[in-house]
């Protein structure tokens, strides 16, 4: 073997050992779950009195509030606002209805996480999806077709409830796997 | 006698082929720094089907059935930038990387890429990018090598992938993640852009493409 394939060799095997353990990492950093179905959805953190999955079929009964074909306003970190139909359930009646609370919402946060570890980019307050109930939903659909790509199950936040300085897009979880609610 | 003329003959239209061939090099190809009508031909022709299959063809799905992370789509995302390296490989003319990049950046934009009119600035980018990359490994006596090319496309996808990452803020992802990404960028470009793009363009060429060099 000439020594110029030699070093290319090498330098291909450190790449591949550097990907193989930073992919380790993430999976143990970020304690990620490669097998979840991903047709359902945890809750999950210090903020609730136990740890709950939810399936999408589930989700779409009477037990919790529905909207059907709700308009969320949506803007993203380049400020370009647009509107997008969504049908899903809203959050604060998964915890009203599973009884996972204990505390008031305002001393607890919720943050959405997706399968592909992208999460939102920090905790709000939980006070936020109680007294906007339909305006902080998991969407199942959009525009009335199951969402594909970016699903089956993706949280949705309207602009207007955002706090300043944030955008709605990054808190519009696509793939969402688990939802932590946490002590402020 | 009949024969003596029909090989002088011969010899007059070989010589007249070679008379005709040379002047339509040389009007055709007066200068190799000058664009042709061919180098315009390949570039915007290779780069509208660039933006059209780039922009329509969900790449991303290949991924995302098997490797669960985000970011790791950039390992297809050597499908933007081949497009110019096979038109470079047969112009062997770096300004029309720009060219192909250009007219590839216009049909995504015109197809409404989500990033609006940033996605021209972005193909500008990466033909910058790889132009340096080609610039920097015939220096390196590695020009028309496989290596040569892959670092080359490795650098010309390279670049991207952070800015995309930066100007979508995403400070609060694991940086592991960040690294996962980056990497997979430049990996991508090394064997799409760089070592695929090298083969279609020796494919093309060995087909009979006429190259501009």
């Amino acid at each position: 073997m000439e020594t110029r394939n030699f070093y290319i060799l090498i330098a291909s095997v450190i790449v591949g050992m550097v990907i193989f353990w930073l992919f380790l990492f993430a999976v143990v950093e970020l304690d990620a779950d490669l097998f979840q179905d991903p047709n359902s959805i945890t809750i999950q953190g210090e903020g609730v009195n136990r740890e709950v999955t939810i399936s999408i079929s589930q989700l779409k009964s009477d037990k919790y509030e529905q909207y059907i074909d709700k308009t969320f306003h949506i803007m993203n970190s380049f400020e370009t606002e647009y509107d997008v139909i969504y049908s899903g359930v809203s959050l604060w009646s998964i915890l009203v209805a599973e009884d996972l609370i204990d505390q008031d919402s305002s001393e607890l946060t919720f943050q959405f996480w997706a399968r592909d570890l992208y999460h939102s980019p920090k905790p709000l307050n939980l006070s936020i999806a109680e007294d906007n109930s339909g305006m902080v939903i998991i969407a199942y659909e959009e525009d009335g077709a199951p969402l594909f790509g970016e699903g089956p199950l993706r949280s949705v936040i309207d602009q207007s409830v955002i706090p300043d300085g944030e955008y709605s897009s990054q808190y519009s979880v696509q793939m969402l796997s688990k939802i932590i609610i946490n002590l402020k | 006698m009949k024969e003596k003329k029909l090989a002088e003959q011969d010899v007059d239209e070989n010589q007249e082929s070679i008379y005709y061939q040379d002047t339509y090099k040389e009007t055709g190809f007066i200068d190799k720094k000058k664009i042709t009508n061919l180098d315009l031909t390949y570039s915007f022709i290779i780069g509208v089907l660039g933006g059209i299959i780039s922009s329509l063809i969900p790449f991303s799905l290949l991924i995302k059935v098997w490797y669960p992370f985000t970011g790791g789509t950039q390992l297809v995302s050597g499908h933007h930038v081949i497009w110019a390296s096979i038109v470079y490989g047969l112009t062997k003319k770096k300004y029309n990387i720009f060219l192909t990049m250009l007219s590839k950046g216009l049909i995504e934009f015109l197809l409404g890429d989500p990033w609006g009119i940033i996605i021209i600035f972005v193909n500008f980018m990466e033909a910058f990018f790889l132009v340096q990359g080609f610039f920097l490994m015939e220096k390196l006596g590695e020009g028309e090598t496989k290596l040569g090319w892959g670092i080359a496309g490795g650098l010309g996808n390279f670049f991207q992938a952070p800015f995309f990452w930066i100007i979508n803020q995403r400070w609060y992802l694991h940086w592991s993640l960040w690294a996962l990404a980056f990497i997979f960028a430049f990996i991508s470009g090394i064997f799409i852009v760089g070592i695929l793009g090298r083969a279609i363009k020796n494919y093309l060429i060995k087909a009979g493409v006429p190259t501009t060099f």
